[in-house]
């Protein structure tokens, strides 16, 4: 899947002197899961006493291993006449309207 | 319109979004009810230093009693819904050299000390929305000044003062815009461009869409042919100003606007009541 940035800004209608908050948002950035590599099937028959039987099997191998979500750093929004100050969430910024 | 510009690095590489807000201004002149502190928002006591000397200080919902001075690293403050009330020289003070400081939403009250110089000095800083009184002056604004939607009146004044709501002594990029200016009887201005006190020049000043009245002449626009040295001045404007005769017929006591010799820029300075509301003043 595709990473993917928004970046919204709230409310979109202030007063100045008012505050608005920033937020950016990603998707896309799950990281690489564990799936099943190659599979070997097959068939394999034999007699037991005057029967014989036939049997078929698939063995799949160990996955490949899972790759962590991408390192994401979010930098203060930039505007004319917003001061922008960070918050305990990186994601999210808080603007001062002047 | 301002437009924002959010920036994230994942996975080394960037990626950049922009998100768009509309700002908008208070219909009508700035007064008591649509400046200072905000209604409904509660104000502790203040504690912190009051020499800000790191950068990025935010003072939110704050009443003070001391002045505030900023030092020259302390870039990009904040005072937001602050009441600062304080018998100080300056209530607050930014001439170190730090950038970017924003006054909004405050009250600054000089509890009338005849013997304080003003509210806010300094450069590079912003006044938004603020509400200035019982001080001798309003603003002493230096370099990188810009002054909006604030209200400005009932200055101290005494026997030896010579108040001014705004007064700039030099400067280059000031901005005085939609604000109420009006000063009581015995001030001296309005606003006020004092080009002979200005070695390094009045430059780069837009005067716009202010309410004002009172004073000798409510507004000293920078430039006296005769008086004042040509080369200090440059880019001066002073567009859609109101006079008020509220506090004289004649919007200061002596007439609305003086210093406003070419290469002064004027243009629709008109009265705000009085029997000629509506008309220019000259």
């Amino acid at each position: 899947m595709a990473v993917a940035l928004t970046f919204t800004v709230t409310p979109t209608t202030v007063a100045s002197g008012g505050i608005v908050t920033g937020t950016y948002a990603v998707s896309g950035n799950t990281g690489t899961p564990a799936v099943p590599d190659s599979t070997l099937t097959g068939t394999a028959s034999g007699d037991v006493g005057a029967e014989h039987f036939t049997a078929n099997f698939a063995i799949t191998k160990s996955g490949v291993p899972a790759v962590a979500p991408l390192t994401e750093v979010f930098s203060a929004p930039t505007s004319t006449g917003i001061t922008w100050v960070s918050t305990a969430d990186p994601k999210v910024w808080k603007g001062t309207v002047a | 319109m301002v437009t924002v510009t959010g920036k994230a690095v994942i996975g080394g590489t960037t990626y950049t979004k922009t998100a768009d807000v509309t700002v908008t201004t208070p219909a009508g002149y700035p007064d008591a009810t649509t400046t200072g502190t905000l209604v409904g928002t509660a104000r502790t006591a203040y504690t912190g230093p009051t020499n800000i000397t790191a950068a990025n200080t935010t003072i939110l919902n704050k009443n003070i009693t001391s002045a505030l001075t900023f030092g020259a690293a302390a870039h990009n403050g904040i005072i937001q819904n602050c009441l600062i009330k304080a018998s100080a020289f300056y209530l607050i003070l930014n001439d170190a050299g730090a950038t970017n400081l924003q006054i909004i939403n405050c009250e600054l009250d000089g509890l009338n000390n005849g013997s304080g110089d003003c509210a806010v000095g300094g450069s590079n800083f912003t006044l938004s929305k603020v509400n200035i009184h019982g001080t001798v002056d309003g603003v002493k604004a230096g370099w990188d000044v810009i002054i909006k939607d604030s209200y400005i009146h009932d200055l101290t004044v005494t026997g030896t003062s010579h108040n001014d709501a705004i007064q700039s002594l030099g400067t280059n990029n000031l901005q005085i815009l939609r604000n109420n200016l009006v000063v009581n009887a015995g001030a001296n201005s309005s606003i006020t461009l004092s080009t002979g006190s200005a070695t390094d020049g009045m430059k780069n000043v837009l005067i716009d869409g202010n309410l004002v009245g009172g004073g000798g002449y409510s507004v000293y626009a920078g430039y006296q042919a005769g008086a004042d040295i040509l080369s200090r001045v440059s880019n001066i404007k002073v567009t859609n100003n109101k006079w008020s005769t509220s506090i004289y017929p004649n919007g200061g006591n002596y007439g609305p606007m003086t210093s406003a010799d070419p290469p002064v820029i004027l243009s629709n300075n008109t009265w705000y009541n009085g029997p000629k509301a509506g008309q220019p003043i000259w």
